[in-house]
């Protein structure tokens, strides 16, 4: 991870895959995945769960020599990559977890940020479901076809 | 801080891990993380017999796909359509994609609800005005003297998973049983679920709690025993004194004081 680029691909731990569809979309990128200091603090996650990151990670490293393991301030550590590489884009995968909404929020006014929408389960435009069952009876067809 | 990514063997990650995080024990025995063992298991998969199978926590019916799901290794969406592609429709094929659609049910109620997720979504529908805030000793020790809830406390320490079944039993006990608060329950699965994930884990306890459902979840002895081949039950010394012991309906009302409808 030495030359310069445009993009850094940041790698979280909803989509912590060789994958990753930012990651396959910026093949000649540099990529990261951080061990957030501060949530690794609030949970006291065991070691089997950090063994697993870890490990996840570390295949991910074995197969792009530009992807890096960090730990620290997940924001603030984006921002000493990016800008030590040059780039000017973050890009990432879509998630829900409200920290990486809000962590990409901090980063927007330096950095332009481009989310990459990994594949849906289903497509489902209806309200907020609260029921599983009358969920599930929405989607069953499409989740259980084949050729979609 | 740059980390490594150069380790000999998986003891040597384990205790790399152990000097950065301040960590300690050892890896899981049951998971390797990376997208290589995701989809050695997605192939090696079989999904017949697993409608009849799936609640039987001694029969190794389930697929333990869902640490890779729930870091995104592999995505639901692959799943569901290799499953469907190996196995064609039918009734496992069916019974699978169903329980791969409770976890897009979760991430869609998250995705709209955020953190509020850790506090109820309902009014909980026990009656129960009153839940403790810590988990209790004998809980976190696993010494209840019921050697189910000792089990299952001590293989979550020990493996980072539990079947299904196993964590809906736990925490019905831990809340309905023990009423302790279903978030002191949430926080200990998280911090050791290797597939702990924030939208499934929390509604899942407010499932079972009825602050997410339309009323608690219980479970009896007969349940217990039968989907865990007796294993548990064979071998405890509580008895005639286990608190599982009776109907269904029997339990809600000296647990609630009153019945649900079925």
């Amino acid at each position: 991870m030495t030359e310069a680029s445009q993009v850094l691909v940041w790698i979280h731990a909803d989509s912590l895959s060789v994958a990753d569809p930012a990651m396959i979309a910026n093949g000649n990128a540099p990529a990261v995945f951080i061990f957030d200091d501060a949530l690794l603090s609030k949970h006291g996650f065991s070691h089997q769960r950090l063994v697993f990151l870890y490990e996840s990670a570390v295949e991910i490293a074995a197969q792009n020599p530009l992807f890096e393991i960090h730990h620290g301030h997940v924001c603030e550590t984006l921002r000493s990559l990016a800008l030590t590489f040059g780039a000017t884009e973050i890009h990432t995968t879509s998630g829900i977890a409200p920290l990486q909404a809000k962590t990409l929020s901090l980063l927007e006014k330096d950095f332009s940020i481009r989310l990459h929408e990994p594949e849906k389960f289903v497509t489902y435009k209806g309200p907020t479901p609260k029921r599983f069952m009358n969920f599930w009876y929405k989607i069953e067809k499409d989740a259980m076809r084949f050729d979609r | 801080m740059k980390l490594r990514t150069d380790f000999t063997s998986r003891d040597d990650l384990s205790r790399y891990v152990s000097e950065t995080f301040g960590t300690s024990g050892d890896p899981s025995p049951d998971f390797t993380g990376g997208r290589t063992e995701a989809l050695r298991r997605l192939h090696s998969f079989s999904l017949h017999g697993y409608a009849a199978k799936r609640n039987l926590t001694e029969v190794s019916a389930v697929s333990m796909l869902s640490p890779y799901i729930r870091h995104g290794v592999m995505t639901l969406a692959e799943v569901r359509r290799f499953v469907l592609g190996k196995f064609g429709q039918g009734k496992d094929t069916y019974k699978f994609i169903f329980e791969l659609a409770w976890r897009h049910f979760f991430q869609l109620v998250y995705a709209a609800s955020g953190d509020k997720i850790y506090r109820d979504m309902e009014t909980g529908k026990t009656g129960v005005s009153k839940y403790d805030g810590i988990l209790p000793q004998d809980v976190a020790e696993a010494r209840t003297g019921l050697r189910c809830m000792d089990y299952f406390m001590q293989k979550l320490l020990a493996t980072g998973y539990l079947h299904n079944h196993e964590r809906m039993w736990f925490a019905s006990y831990l809340v309905h049983h023990r009423r302790v608060d279903w978030l002191v329950g949430e926080r200990l699965f998280y911090k050791h679920l290797i597939d702990g994930d924030p939208a499934s884990n929390a509604l899942s306890w407010q499932w079972v709690a009825s602050t997410f459902s339309a009323k608690p979840y219980i479970f009896n002895k007969e349940v217990l025993e039968r989907c865990t081949d007796g294993v548990h039950c064979k071998v405890c010394e509580v008895k005639e004194s286990c608190p599982f012991n009776f109907p269904p309906g029997v339990l809600e009302e000296r647990l609630f004081g009153k019945r649900f409808e079925q």
